[in-house]
């Protein structure tokens, strides 16, 4: 079956709006070129908060957002329409996260000091001294990457185990486990602001 | 009571609705009995409202705009790519036909050469015919290729194939402009230092022009400008110069008296020479406009007799109507060619000045049964010994290394260590107090992951692991290789003692 074919088999039982990602897929497949202006604007903030919150600093996020919207746009005549867009565009912007920890990972082994120069401040005495959501920011931030993107997939995107499996391309138990244990390290990161969280 | 491993797990899927109706059954009856379940269950729950409840960065109203600026740079750049590649692009392209080609026909540019090669041989050594054609072989000639070590190809321009052998006793071929040289042994000198009669004379000229087909088909050429020299030709001068000498043998029991030394001790040489030489050889030496190069092929004597019996038939003006002067004219800067093909010869060409050599033949010593020499044993002893050294050194260098850190104090106070990757070194000249030893691997990889602890350093130490264990194992079944071979050296050592007594006794 032709890609042709198998989107006109799909689309009927997909589409519930007109607005529906893949019905915008479909214009830009056929030749219009603004569809994926529209395909952009739903879905920008969402890519660059998922950077933002995956690499822990603003630095390298309107680079890497573009970087994942280009590919997109390149890629986007293969798109199988047998999965959610998001799904595929977050998977997307996970693999160019890591390709860009990947990097700076070399890069800090190279420098002469290490990155690590980031700490959780200490609990001050007052809660109005400190911003609980920055302390939990860094705490995400401390979290390793294969446990800190399936949280944020979850809790900050709102995925589904299925929808976090396919976009990592891992099973759902893995899923499952490693939002667990993320929470479990995030738990003790945050422990000595438990009184302010809770 | 403490809570599983597996129901805190369940307590976190529970909260994002991932478990069965029996799971989630189970952990809500938990929850609501248990003040520990109910604790996890709730700060879980407030982690994850902490973590959705992040703000959001602010909107980036320009960000469609760049991102279109971007996506059609982008097109352009690549087509600019394709416009200003080409050339880059067409090579690619044949280099992967290349590539292909090779794959699919190994052996394509080495069939290509050889059937030019044998294109060009073919072409050269068609039509070929005798000399005389081009110089008429008379008899001082004749007496001048055997003594004087020269034959004129083309009285016109004064060519001559100078053929001889050098002091040496290597065969050489050189294709030049005849020099007058006073010093050369004529036939008057010949026939007047012997004092020969008329009678003689003839029988001289006998000897000598009874040589002139043998010369005339084995130098030959045609048409293309191609000049043939059978090897047998060398054979043909050394004949005639024994037949003379031997000759005058006969004449005058002192020939050294009107002969120079040199000819003399040549000509000896020259019995054994003949003797050994097959006169049947079709391997002929190419001089041509546009290489040089051996072949061997089929000369039909016959028909070059033919074509020499009617040339002698025409005077000597109607010959020159048949000439065929092989005018080869290379302007090549000096050089020495060394030819691929037959590594038995050897091309010198300067102007228009061809020399050829041919070398000498070495034979390759034969061994003697068995050839170990001890001198060799102990050589791969020593070896094996360094060996081991050498690994060991090799492996303390890896232990002792150093690098250099500096303790910094964080926001807390808690003191951190910050690593120098440029202060890494591995190996001797490192200052004592920067100096660390490690026992083990293990340690090493302690202190490593102190700096480096992530999974990617830990894989690789993993793989690290494997290699060595791998190169371990393969220096493991060298040694035990060479220890077999050692003690077969010693076995033929021992062996080789024992055949030298016997061989001496029998003596």
């Amino acid at each position: 079956m032709n890609k042709k074919e198998n989107l006109d088999k799909v689309l009927p039982q997909q589409i519930i709006t007109l607005d529906d990602d893949f019905a915008v897929i479909k214009r830009f497949i056929d030749g219009e070129q603004s569809a994926f202006k529209i395909l952009v604007s739903r879905h920008k903030e969402k890519v660059r908060n998922l950077i933002y919150l995956t690499l822990g600093q603003t630095d390298a996020i309107d680079d890497i957002s573009q970087e994942v919207f280009i590919s997109v746009y390149r890629k986007l005549h293969l798109f199988r329409f047998e999965s959610q867009f998001t799904t595929w565009l977050y998977r997307i912007t996970i693999n160019k996260c890591r390709d860009h920890l990947r990097k700076m990972k070399i890069k800090s082994l190279f420098s002469p000091f290490s990155q690590d120069d980031e700490n959780i401040p200490a609990p001050p005495s007052k809660v109005e001294d400190f911003d609980v959501q920055e302390i939990v920011k860094q705490g995400i931030a401390k979290l390793p990457d294969k446990l800190r993107i399936p949280l944020l997939l979850k809790d900050f995107e709102g995925l589904s185990y299925i929808e976090i499996a396919e976009a990592e391309k891992i099973e759902i138990g893995t899923v499952k486990s490693r939002i667990f244990r993320a929470r479990e390290m995030l738990r003790k990161i945050l422990e000595p602001y438990k009184k302010d969280l809770l | 009571m403490s809570i599983s491993y597996k129901d805190l797990e369940k307590i976190s899927a529970y909260i994002d609705g991932g478990l069965s109706d029996t799971e989630r059954a189970y952990i809500e009856e938990r929850i609501a009995t248990s003040k520990e379940y109910k604790k996890i269950y709730d700060e879980y729950v407030a982690l994850k409202q902490s973590v959705s409840s992040l703000p959001s960065l602010p909107e980036d109203l320009y960000f469609e705009t760049r991102l279109m600026q971007r996506i059609s740079e982008e097109k352009s750049s690549f087509l600019k790519i394709i416009l200003t590649k080409k050339p880059v692009l067409v090579f690619t392209l044949l280099t992967i036909f290349l590539m292909l080609l090779l794959r699919e026909y190994p052996d394509f540019f080495n069939d290509s050469i050889n059937e030019g090669q044998k294109n060009l041989a073919a072409f050269y050594s068609q039509n070929l015919k005798p000399l005389v054609f081009a110089a008429d072989l008379n008899k001082e000639a004749i007496f001048d290729f055997a003594f004087n070590q020269t034959i004129p190809i083309n009285e016109s321009t004064g060519q001559v194939l100078a053929l001889g052998r050098d002091k040496d006793g290597k065969e050489f071929l050189e294709m030049k402009f005849s020099e007058n040289n006073p010093s050369d042994f004529k036939l008057d000198h010949f026939i007047s230092s012997l004092n020969l009669t008329p009678e003689q004379e003839k029988e001289v000229d006998s000897i000598l022009l009874s040589y002139s087909d043998d010369i005339a088909t084995n130098i030959l050429v045609n048409e293309n400008n191609a000049l043939a020299v059978s090897k047998n030709i060398w054979s043909y001068q050394n004949a005639i110069r024994t037949d003379l000498l031997q000759y005058a043998a006969k004449i005058s029991k002192d020939v050294s008296k009107f002969l120079h030394k040199d000819i003399i001790s040549l000509s000896n040489d020259d019995k054994k020479f003949i003797s050994m030489t097959d006169k049947e050889n079709n391997n002929f030496i190419f001089i041509t406009p546009d290489t040089f190069f051996t072949k061997q092929i089929d000369v039909d004597k016959k028909l070059l007799e033919k074509d020499l019996f009617t040339a002698k038939k025409l005077d000597k003006s109607n010959r020159t109507v048949l000439n065929i002067v092989p005018n080869i004219n290379i302007n090549v800067k000096k050089r020495t060619v060394e030819a691929n093909a037959d590594n038995d010869i050897k091309v010198f060409v300067g102007g228009n000045n061809i020399k050829i050599e041919l070398r000498k033949i070495e034979i390759p010593p034969i061994p003697n049964v068995p050839n170990i020499s001890s001198n060799e044993t102990q050589a791969v002893v020593v070896s094996i010994d360094s060996l081991d050294e050498m690994i060991e050194d090799a492996v303390n260098k890896f232990k002792a290394f150093s690098f250099s850190w500096t303790e910094k104090e964080n926001k807390k106070g808690k003191k951190k260590n910050h690593f120098f990757m440029d202060s890494l070194k591995i190996g001797e000249n490192i200052p004592k107090e920067f100096q660390f030893e490690f026992k083990k691997l293990d340690s090493l990889q302690h202190y490593l992951n102190r700096f480096f602890s992530d999974s990617l350093t830990n894989y690789n130490w993993k793989e690290w692991n494997e290699n060595m264990q791998q190169f371990q194992k393969e220096m493991e079944k060298f040694r035990e290789e060479m220890n077999l071979w050692r003690k077969e050296s010693e076995k033929q050592k021992q062996q080789n003692k024992k055949t030298e007594i016997k061989f001496n006794l029998e003596i």
